[in-house]
């Protein structure tokens, strides 16, 4: 009987080998494509908060010498913004709340550039929007 | 006046202003300020203006920018010094007015992850509810000099067009493309229904889902505060007013959602229904404007009493 186990499971057998080299050829292949990608996120998401911070320390300092009330406003705003970024946890990607806080420094940073009086969209050309209800 | 016999609909009502030259794309809501001095226009030119009523007609005196699309709605807190936009960027902004007549924003909340369709104030409380394409409702306050999303709530199966309180802003109603119109009470901490807070934030729990009255979208709801009606602006051509009863009433049908009525199950009933009527669900592209839809709808439906009854 055992003779022929080695042909009646052949087939399952090349089955699982080939399984599993291709498992662990695809997990190789993936961790690579993986890392690429999270380089390219995190360099994005970097960019974008190094951009904010950059924007909202230099503000800071030049109005820095104003005392009314609404430069007041302006700082609060701004030490708002710098306080979240710096808070923000760069070397966690497994942060839980991480899409969270971005979106909420982002809504701070749009309502700071609106206090200032300044665009916050950078993009060059004009979006085409279709009618929606 | 508005329902009188004596003169044809509409013929008094005079056309006091055409406030063309303030937006270069649709015009998708507008909205008194309560004082009543002061118009707000939400555009999907991306802008929000604000108009003074002045003797000899409307002045823009603000435009409101930031958003990078179309915005969908407008509305102004019970203050008077809080005013909301939303738009299809999936942001709802708060901006502030001060006595200068200056706005000024406050607040960019990114809680939602679609268009945003709908924003509306709280009855007494600055307390905002916005519906979106997302098909969830999201509640915001303020909290130590910034807005924060407070609640959101979960349950419908499709875009949310609309919301509204109810007199007591206790209840909330919402509405959907999923065809259903649901309530939602406010537990607070605390409660004696036993209902689970979260720290010091009340929990909304939706008590009531009125579902196979409606055969197309749901695109507006409305919260009478005198009478405690609800209606409803629907794509099948009709409008729907539900009343709220603690007993079943033999004047009219019920449709019992649910066996009992108590602070956490309502029964409603279709009281009404008015058949062939057009509802708008796009902007309109008329000259002539139409007639508004009044928002004593539940005192409309109680005069045409009795009208024929849906299934």
């Amino acid at each position: 009987a055992d003779m022929f186990d080695g042909i009646l499971m052949a087939e399952q057998r090349f089955h699982g080998e080939g399984y599993q080299e291709g498992y662990a050829e695809g997990s190789h292949i993936g961790i690579a494509e993986g890392r690429r990608y999270g380089l390219l996120h995190g360099a994005k998401i970097g960019s974008e908060i190094g951009c904010y911070l950059g924007f909202a320390l230099t503000w800071r300092s030049l109005l820095q010498k104003c005392t009314d009330e609404k430069s007041s406003k302006k700082i609060r705003a701004l030490e708002s913004l710098i306080g979240m970024i710096q808070k923000f946890p760069y070397e966690d990607p497994t942060y839980d709340k991480l899409q969270e806080d971005l979106e909420k420094i982002r809504g701070k940073f749009k309502q700071v550039c609106s206090m200032l009086n300044i665009q916050s969209d950078f993009r060059i050309g004009a979006e085409r929007s279709s009618l929606t209800f | 006046p508005m329902g009188s016999h004596r003169h044809p609909p509409g013929s008094s009502w005079t056309c006091r202003a055409v406030l063309g030259d303030g937006h270069q794309r649709t015009v998708r809501r507008v909205a008194w300020s309560p004082c009543g001095s002061y118009l707000a226009s939400a555009s999907f030119d991306g802008t929000t203006c604000i108009w003074k009523r002045q003797e000899d007609g409307f002045e823009c005196v603000a435009t409101l920018e930031g958003h990078e699309n179309e915005v969908k709605s407008v509305a102004w807190a019970p203050s008077g010094s809080l005013l909301a936009t939303c738009s299809r960027d999936k942001s709802v902004w708060v901006w502030e007015v001060d006595e200068e007549e200056e706005y000024e924003c406050v607040s960019v909340l990114n809680a939602h992850t679609q268009d945003v369709k709908h924003v509306v104030w709280h009855p007494s409380q600055e307390l905002l509810a916005s519906a979106s394409y997302d098909d969830t409702v999201r509640l915001y306050r303020e909290e130590e000099d910034d807005w924060v999303c407070c609640a959101t709530l979960e349950g419908h199966n499709s875009t949310v067009w609309a919301v509204a309180f109810d007199k007591e802003g206790e209840r909330l109603a919402s509405v959907s493309d999923d065809r259903t119109l649901r309530v939602w009470h406010r537990y607070h901490p605390g409660n004696q229904e036993g209902v689970a807070c979260s720290g010091t934030d009340p929990t909304w729990k939706c008590v009531c889902t009125l579902s196979g009255y409606h055969s197309r979208t749901i695109y507006d709801v409305s919260w009478c505060h005198l009478t405690g009606a609800l209606a409803t602006a629907c794509g099948d051509d009709a409008i729907r007013v539900f009343e709220e009863s603690p007993t079943s009433e033999e004047a009219q049908p019920t449709f019992s959602l649910t066996a009992h009525s108590s602070l956490s199950n309502l029964t409603l009933h279709c009281s009404a229904s008015v058949l062939r009527t057009s509802v708008e669900a796009e902007p309109s592209r008329r000259k002539r404007p139409r007639v508004s839809f009044s928002r004593h709808m539940s005192l409309m439906a109680l005069a045409v009493f009795p009208v024929s009854f849906l299934e």
